[in-house]
Parts: structure tokens; C-alpha cells; sequence
């Protein structure tokens, strides 16, 4: 009960596969902390620029249209460009996906939809759940596509004369990035078939906690918070790994 | 329609409320050390962050929403000690501190659903300060879990399953 909700988190390791979380962790931890320094540099110097060059009150509005219309741009017309449409059955998902350009199929159970105009037409809660739901097919240069529109998008947006957050396109960030590793760990088999789809699921909330705690600085806060919104409590230490390696 | 949105929130923002621009996370630490932001507190920014906020999420802007939730939890706790002819004593630093540390643990323990993580929360951005008394850990976070109750009941009622 929140606003921002995961999925179903669910952990049936058997053996030694729990181990795997362990390296990808610390690995995970590096690539935020790494990007944490590299966003507050970006937008440190986009900020100074824009506070040099920026001064009536009217050039901040004409800004923050000008940004808004930019980004929404971008969201619509990026499915467009990289279109193509997979197939799913009627009644697998609970929620509608996008069927932005996609024909109309014959069969009457089946829809094709776009997976990436699905991702970036919805809301951040949504995101994140889709990513996590289990039949979700997307293809890799897809969601690296993806990642990095939001990554340059959030470092020239932030700073515009709106109330605007930074906890959510972190974690946007952070879930795009580690899903995008567990499917290239997927790709180069070092993870079986049996338990990709936990894994998978980990790793975007140990992506979503290593982007933010390599900006915001938040320790044991940052670690409690992300096991009370996942509601499992199996993944607190690899979190705790990621975390400190991250800052 | 999406840039109109982000046009409304910035002339809000602009002309108005002049204190609700930005995040909000980084004011509240500094507040809660002991620094007076001007505007940083006050009906006026309350009102156009929460107006503002939706706007600017539903422009397409890449912000969240969770940071400003904080900043309004800060500003609801602060204001409820400004009800008139009530609470006059209570109306020093001191309290005020302890008021909005509240507040803004209330606010990020409803966006992410975590009581436990929200007192933490305000626990680490005021960076263990004098006003906080070791009594202050388990009312923040009865504030906290009074929040997260309203919002289950507010959820419910919402979505008809009572």
C-alpha cells in the first residue's frame, strides 16, 4: 500500500544459486557509484550555465515549456523510430499494453504490442512493474536506448523553475540498468534458465538502490526503505553490499 | 496539452510560490541544521508545490514525485503548529525543528510505503542534532505509521474494497 509499489518479489533459490547475487551486487554498486558523481558534474555545470544566462522570469517559463515539449517529444516519437511488435495473448497480462503502430492481428486472443512505447508512455510506478513482470520482452539495445534517454533527459531537466523530485528517475534509471544487465548475463549464459526470472527481478531493485545511493549519499535509510517497498527480506545484504561499494 | 502543464507549473512557480522550485531534499537538510531559507515555508509554497508537482508529472517532465513529497509533509508539519490560538508555546526553534522532521518522514514513509524507512530517513537528514531527544524516534515514526494508515483507508475506500 503506497504510491510507489513492486512487483512480486518472490525468492525460491536452490543450493548455492543465491551465491550469484553476491559479485553482481558489488558490480551493480560500482556502476552507481560511478554514475552518481558523473549526473551531480553534469547538472553542477548545466546549472551554473543556466543561472549565468537564464535571469528574467520570463525566459524561466518560455524554459520550462520549452523542456516539457522536448521530452514529451522525445517519449512519443522514440517507439515510433524503433518499432516492432511482439505477440502476447489476451489474457496473460492484468494491465493493457501499448499498441502504439502495431497492425492488428488476426487471431482474436492474441495483441501485438510495442514494448518500448509500453515502458515510456506510463507512469514510473508503472515502469518498474513492467520491467518486473515475467513474460515482459524486450529486446537489449532497446532498454539501453531507454536507459540512456532518461539519463540525459533527468541531468539537463533537473533545474528547471518546476517542483520536480529526483527519487524517481533514479530509481527509473537504476531498474533499466539492472535489468539490462541480467539479460546480458542471460545472453552469455552465466545464468541458467531455472532462475532467471528471480534474478531478474533482483537485480532491478539492486539497480534501483545503487543509482540512487550514488547521488543522494543516503546510507541505512536508503537500505531500509528499499526492503520495506520490495517486501523481501532475502535481498537485504547483497542491498547493503551494493550500497557501501556504491558510496 | 503537455507542455501547457509544465507552462501553468512554471508560472506558478515563477510568480508565486517562489520557495517550491527544485527538490526540496537538499533545503530540508539544511532547515533542519539550523539554516532559515526565505519562502521555504509557508501556505503559498505549500499550495503551489502540490499543484505543481502534479503538472509537472503529468508534462512528461523526467522529475518524480517523491523528493517534493517530503517538502509538503515538512510544510503540513510546520503549519499545523500555526492553527490560530492554539499551540502558542509551542512555537520556538526548537519545536519547529522537531515539527518538520516529522512532517517530512510522514512524507517519504507514504511514497514508498516504509514507516521503519521514513523515521530513518528524517533520523539521517537531520545528522543526529540537538533537538533530537531519544523520545522523538518512536513519535516520528507513530507519525509515520499514521500515515501509512490513512493512506490504506483513503486506498480502499478509493478503489471500493471495504
Amino acid at each position: 500500500m503506497s504510491v510507489l509499489k513492486f512487483g512480486d518479489v518472490v525468492d525460491n533459490y536452490k543450493g548455492t544459486d543465491y551465491w550469484i547475487l553476491v559479485p553482481s551486487s558489488l558490480f551493480i554498486g560500482v556502476l552507481g557509484g560511478l554514475y552518481g558523481p558523473l549526473f551531480i558534474n553534469i547538472n553542477f555545470r548545466i546549472n551554473a550555465w543556466r543561472k549565468n544566462n537564464i535571469k528574467s522570469k520570463c525566459a524561466k517559463v518560455i524554459e520550462a515549456g520549452f523542456f516539457c515539449f522536448l521530452s514529451a517529444s522525445i517519449f512519443y516519437f522514440v517507439p515510433y523510430i524503433m518499432n516492432d511488435c511482439k505477440e502476447q495473448g489476451k489474457n496473460d497480462g492484468e494491465k493493457i499494453r501499448q499498441e502504439a503502430w502495431c497492425p492488428q492481428s488476426d487471431d482474436e486472443t492474441i495483441i501485438n504490442y510495442n514494448p518500448l512505447a509500453t515502458i515510456m508512455w506510463s507512469s514510473e510506478g508503472e515502469i518498474i512493474r513492467n520491467l518486473m513482470r515475467q513474460n515482459f520482452d524486450i529486446t537489449i539495445p532497446k532498454l539501453a536506448v531507454f536507459a540512456l534517454v532518461w539519463q540525459i533527459l533527468t541531468a539537463i531537466t533537473y533545474g528547471v523553475n518546476v517542483p520536480a523530485g529526483l527519487f524517481l528517475p533514479g530509481m527509473v534509471i537504476g531498474s533499466a540498468t539492472g535489468e539490462l544487465l541480467a539479460r546480458c548475463m542471460h545472453e552469455f549464459h552465466w545464468i541458467d534458465e531455472g532462475m532467471y526470472g528471480d534474478v531478474r527481478k533482483h537485480f532491478v531493485v539492486l539497480g534501483c538502490s545503487s543509482f540512487l545511493a550514488g547521488y543522494t549519499r543516503m546510507t541505512y535509510s536508503l537500505a531500509v526503505i528499499m526492503m520495506e517497498t520490495s517486501q523481501s527480506i532475502s535481498i537485504f545484504i547483497p542491498i547493503i553490499f551494493t550500497i557501501i561499494v556504491s558510496n | 496539452m503537455a507542455t501547457l502543464c509544465g507552462l501553468i507549473a512554471s508560472v506558478m512557480t515563477t510568480y508565486w510560490g517562489t520557495g517550491a522550485s527544485g527538490s526540496g531534499v537538499a533545503e530540508l537538510i539544511g532547515y533542519l541544521n539550523g539554516i532559515n531559507y526565505p519562502d521555504f515555508i509557508g501556505i503559498k509554497t505549500l499550495i503551489t508545490k502540490i499543484i505543481g508537482v502534479t503538472l509537472a508529472v503529468s508534462g512528461k517532465l523526467c522529475v518524480g514525485k517523491e523528493g517534493p513529497l517530503a517538502h509538503i509533509g515538512a510544510n503540513i508539519g510546520l503549519l499545523v503548529l500555526y492553527i490560530p490560538n492554539r499551540f502558542m508555546f509551542l512555537r520556538n526553534d526548537e519545536k519547529k525543528r522537531a515539527y518538520v522532521a516529522a512532517g517530512a518522514s510522514a512524507g517519504v514513509s507514504v511514497a514508498f510505503g516504509a514507516p521503519i524507512g521514513g523515521a530513518l530517513f528524517a533520523y539521517e537528514m537531520s545528522k543526529p542534532n540537538t533537538f533530537w531527544r531519544f523520545s522523538m524516534i518512536w513519535k516520528v515514526f507513530f507519525a509515520c505509521s499514521v500515515a501509512n494508515l490513512t493512506l490504506a483507508i483513503l486506498t480502499s475506500l478509493y478503489s471500493n474494497e471495504f
